[in-house]
């Protein structure tokens, strides 16, 4: 394999952290398939920059490119860092924002691995860019090395009940993976990178293409405290009444967690919609993920990342998440709760604070 | 755009078999509901057509599409070949977007709805795909749509004059955000709460069967020949091998509340 490429994605003018996490695998792959790792960053700015490191530099960068994004993205990992300027538009990135300038500098730089962060930006840029590439696309899959660089991506599908496992020395051809926030590291090193800097003067409105989609406006998302939670406490269908399920929220607190619920639950009334985690609806990576009367259809822990440690309490120790969970407890809710809270309280004299 | 009525397609999907004791008895996957129910809104709201489009064995998908005529579709397709090649399982994202994308053309659609992720694959690809073959626009995690003259404070002279326009709300970045779209267009639907029940979703209780008066003679065929495919290679297959996890696990069930206390701090879980 030639040359990976990872796609940093920008929060205002700082790259975000599960950009900078991919950087880092990106980094790992490259070591063991002896690849070059290229980082890529769109930048705003309304003049175009001239091919070479210092030549025609937009007028609204920092004049010292490498101070802010050469250094720093070679420091995390890469060994040529690519900044390319992209139109500013309003409202969130997106493919129809961003997508033409990624694919344009993925024609320029020809990598065999296009790695990007699974952010709602990079699940709505990801399969768009591979379709267009004619690459193969797979989704957040967990990664192992073997001996002599061998690298294998694998997810779970139907549910969990198989795995899908890919052996990059397989594939050939273009392949795009995204990966999922905080299931990586960022890398440190202290190679400098190299630059390249891209005239990719995009106006999104341009593309050749019917109909149009602008941006009108913005408001907060109720439910976004469960997408980057690293604990979440879930309750789940066998939740029979509203005492119950603030029960499962004495539990919440006492592990310092978020509070979610299953679709079935939200339903019902005894939950707040915005908590609701499932297939379709919301998709978390929390490091523990604690599972209080619920089944474990594929519906609701299909929406869990595969790397998550799960905990389950339920009456029926045949349920299907017991299969799924590292740790499980037989019990009602209404039982094994309160002594659960009561063991985390006597084990310290402070409330414990889980590891993150 | 033409003066010709907005052509409104929802694709749809059997699930496959679910594994047994999951209590998951719903014929279609909660992003294809929601997906259909919009459609069928939409369809009253712009005063379009709807058809929904399966791609699978005829027989396998025939419930489900004659559960859409039923429910409000003026047209329901199945593209279909008795190969086993067609099995949604065996193609990859592209395969499967190819040959949606040419059924679509056949068909005209001037906006295409579809589930955000497939419960089975997870992937959300072939939406997004769709739109890149069909060269149309798309938005991905789309929460809700309103045709845009029911949307009052995004109304503006111009608003309503392009027939089909929505106002769309996506969950992106931890906000949601609002776009004013005008087709042609591909949105990828999130699964909604608080459902009412219906034939596509057998869990729910008091679901009403597909109606009986459907005629599932109405469900049309279209074959991959028809596409100009060949049957027994009708797209490019899914990467790497499918296989059940290499450890059947079953976790460690536990007979206290203090020794999962303690497995969790000796696994740095707590502290």
């Amino acid at each position: 394999m030639a040359s990976i490429l990872v796609y940093i994605e920008l929060d205002g003018e700082q790259p975000r952290r599960a950009s900078m996490e991919a950087l880092g695998e990106g980094r790992r792959m490259a070591t063991s398939l002896g690849a070059a790792l290229h980082a890529l960053v769109l930048v705003p700015g309304t003049r175009s920059v001239s091919a070479g490191h210092s030549a025609g530099l937009p007028a609204d960068l920092p004049a010292d490119l490498e101070d802010t994004w050469v250094r720093a993205l070679g420091q995390a990992g890469a060994d040529k860092v690519v900044v390319a300027t992209a139109s500013q538009v309003p409202g969130p990135v997106l493919w129809q924002t961003h997508g033409r300038a990624l694919h344009a500098a993925c024609e320029r730089v020809t990598p065999n691995l296009v790695l990007i962060a699974a952010t709602s930006t990079g699940r709505d840029i990801a399969p768009r860019l591979a379709t267009r590439l004619g690459a193969w696309f797979l989704a957040e899959p967990s990664i192992e090395y073997g001996g002599r660089g061998q690298v294998v991506l694998s997810r779970p599908v139907f549910g969990g009940s198989l795995v899908r496992r890919v052996s990059l020395e397989d594939v050939r051809g273009v392949t795009v993976v995204t990966l999922t926030p905080g299931s990586y590291e960022p890398a440190r090193g202290h190679d400098e990178a190299e630059a390249l800097c891209l005239d990719l003067a995009m106006d999104p409105d341009k593309e050749p293409l019917g109909g149009s989609i602008e941006w009108v406006d913005s408001a907060a998302d109720p439910g976004a405290f469960l997408d980057h939670a690293r604990v979440i406490v879930v309750a789940g269908g066998g939740i029979a009444s509203a005492e119950t399920y603030a029960l499962v929220g004495e539990l919440a607190r006492a592990l310092g967690a978020e509070l979610g619920a299953t679709e079935t639950l939200c339903s019902r009334g005894i939950a707040p919609a915005e908590r609701v985690i499932g297939v379709g609806f919301r998709h978390v990576a929390p490091a523990l993920y604690v599972v209080c009367g619920a089944s474990g259809s594929p519906g609701h822990l299909g929406a869990v990342c595969s790397d998550a440690t799960i905990i389950a309490i339920n009456t029926d120790p045949e349920a299907r998440v017991f299969r799924l969970a590292t740790y499980g407890i037989v019990g009602r809710v209404e039982t094994v709760i309160p002594a659960l809270v009561a063991s985390l309280a006597g084990r310290r004299a402070e409330p414990l604070t889980v590891a993150t | 755009m033409s003066d010709q009525a907005i052509r409104i397609v929802v694709l749809l999907k059997r699930l496959q078999p679910a594994p047994p004791a999951t209590g998951d008895d719903a014929l279609v996957g909660g992003c294809e509901r929601a997906a259909l129910r919009l459609a069928l809104r939409l369809k009253s709201e712009l005063h379009g057509t709807l058809t929904a489009v399966a791609l699978g064995s005829f027989e396998r998908e025939l419930p489900v599409l004659g559960a859409a005529l039923g429910a409000g579709c003026d047209r329901a397709v199945c593209v279909s070949s008795t190969s086993e090649e067609i099995a949604a399982d065996k193609l990859d994202y592209l395969g499967i977007a190819e040959i949606l994308a040419e059924a679509l053309h056949r068909l005209g659609c001037d906006i295409l709805l579809c589930g955000d992720r497939s419960q089975e694959e997870l992937q959300g690809a072939v939406g997004p795909a769709i739109a890149e073959l069909l060269h149309m626009r798309h938005l991905s995690s789309v929460a809700s749509v309103a045709s845009a003259a029911s949307v009052a404070d995004v109304a503006s002279a111009e608003a309503g004059r392009e027939p089909g326009t929505v106002v769309a709300e996506c969950r992106a970045g931890g906000a949601l955000h609002r776009f004013r779209c005008t087709p042609p267009m591909v949105l990828c639907v999130l699964a909604a709460t608080s459902e009412p029940p219906g034939p596509l979703n057998a869990a729910k209780p008091d679901a009403p069967a597909v109606p009986e008066n459907v005629d599932h003679s109405r469900v049309e065929r279209m074959e991959l020949a028809d596409l100009g495919r060949d049957p027994s290679a009708p797209g490019r297959s899914a990467l790497g091998q499918v296989r059940p996890p290499r450890t059947s696990q079953r976790g460690a069930i536990l007979a206290s509340e203090a020794e999962l206390v303690s497995r969790l701090i000796d696994d740095h879980l707590l502290r």
